[in-house]
């Protein structure tokens, strides 16, 4: 379906591959060399991750210090982060489509892949931010949402921020697909504000060997998709105006 | 349904981290930093276990990933239990999404300045628009009914102190005043 008022306010596809995969600090830099025509601006991030490795003396943890490259288009709408062992793809808004975002992350996995071979993929996920604002001071949930927090009676029914959420098992519990439902800041005077968050996950390490992983993306997102097209009413669809 | 709280974890495996093991001679130690002043700041409105998990959704300290949920969970909780003003959140949520290695430096800018003002002026986040060039930036407006002697001192303190956490950045964020009263 297409809206006209697209809900999506960003898009990201992670790919954590595994320790086999070789990596150096140059291959940021070479990636970039290969997408530099569509993503012209560099920045970098110094991070600090906490490897946590058991030993025989029990757990330890370690902070490590690891460079992030970030590559944005010219309108900073769509970024490719190379880290260490990492690649991620996002789009914000306006956001243009399935059909317009699969390319971009084939186009930089293919290239990652060109540069040094992904040899397994420890976990990878596709997510769905999608900012929905309605009218009023005040809403029922049910009017809108078929997915919604769910006040006892003797609860008060009044209520400012909330969170909801629920993880989905999908293919044997190979994926889950994880739906959350939070409240966000207005940007429109009288308007109610929610954030609906879908993020479908490898939950199984290495269970979709690389050669698959663009299709199990496809997959993923045929998912979510679905979940979204469940989670609203149609009150909430007219909000979005479809167009097909 | 399950309630729960953590966000944009990817699934992963969340190890337990605290801050003593943070490095504050590292650059990135700014994020640390960061967490301890929210912890502190809002110790009195919630449990420990709800701010370390549920409260700010900080972004995660193994992956690093800030997403749009990470950008306006932050600022609602900046409404929400600081009493931060947004004239246009929309045009600051934009902002910070699109230059989110900024995203450090302003939640540092305004626990600082809500440190220091927030019982004695209305503390307002608001991207402002240059009318003569093409420039806008994020700005941490303090207004007062009436101004202090030494407003600009107490300011230029707090400037000194996230300035570092901006070094390479893209964009730009400024906590100054504009001499206005509160906003209505």
């Amino acid at each position: 379906m297409k809206y006209k008022n697209p809900p999506i306010v960003e898009a990201i596809c992670e790919f954590r591959f595994s320790k086999e995969t070789k990596w150096d600090p140059t291959i940021a830099g070479s990636v970039y060399e290969k997408v530099k025509d569509q993503f012209p601006s560099k920045e970098s991030r110094l991070e600090q991750q906490v490897e946590v490795k058991a030993g025989d003396a029990g757990f330890s943890q370690n902070l490590v210090a690891s460079q992030r490259a970030i590559m944005l288009s010219p309108d900073r709408s769509s970024l490719i982060q190379v880290g260490q062992h990492l690649l991620s793809v996002n789009h914000l808004k306006p956001y243009a489509g399935w059909e317009n975002f699969r390319p971009k992350i084939k186009m930089a996995y293919d290239t990652l892949n060109s540069i040094t071979a992904v040899e397994g993929i420890e976990r990878m996920a596709l997510v769905y931010i999608d900012r929905i604002e309605i009218p009023g001071k005040k809403i029922e949930m049910e009017e809108y949402f078929k997915f919604y927090p769910s006040l006892g009676s003797d609860l008060p029914h009044d209520h400012m921020g909330f969170m909801v959420g629920v993880d989905f098992p999908f293919n044997d519990q190979r994926d889950f697909c994880k739906l959350q439902l939070t409240s966000a800041m207005a940007t429109k005077k009288d308007h109610i504000a929610l954030l609906m968050t879908t993020e479908y996950y490898l939950a199984k390490r290495k269970s979709v060997s690389p050669e698959k992983s663009i299709d199990w993306m496809e997959e993923a997102h045929t998912k979510i998709r679905e979940l979204f097209r469940g989670c609203i009413t149609e009150k909430l669809e007219d909000i979005f105006v479809r167009l097909d | 349904m399950t309630g729960y709280g953590v966000i944009g974890s990817f699934g992963n495996y969340r190890p337990m981290r605290t801050f003593d093991m943070i490095s504050y001679e590292l650059p990135e130690s700014w994020r640390a930093h960061l967490y301890e002043r929210i912890g502190f700041r809002l110790q009195n409105t919630f449990t420990e276990s709800s701010l370390s998990e549920f409260i700010i959704d900080l972004p995660d300290l193994v992956r690093n990933t800030i997403n749009s949920v990470t950008i306006e969970n932050s600022l609602l909780y900046l409404q929400y239990y600081l009493g931060f003003r947004f004239q246009n959140p929309g045009e600051v949520i934009d902002y910070l999404q699109k230059h989110r290695g900024l995203y450090d430096a302003t939640l540092l800018a305004c626990i600082l300045t809500e440190e220091k003002f927030g019982s004695r002026a209305q503390i307002s986040l608001e991207l402002y628009k240059d009318p003569e060039i093409d420039d806008q930036y994020l700005t941490v407006y303090v207004r007062q009914n009436e101004y202090e002697t030494d407003i600009i001192k107490e300011i230029d303190a707090i400037c000194e102190e996230y300035a570092p956490a901006m070094t390479g950045e893209q964009g730009y964020l400024l906590v100054t005043t504009d001499f206005h009263p509160p906003l209505v």
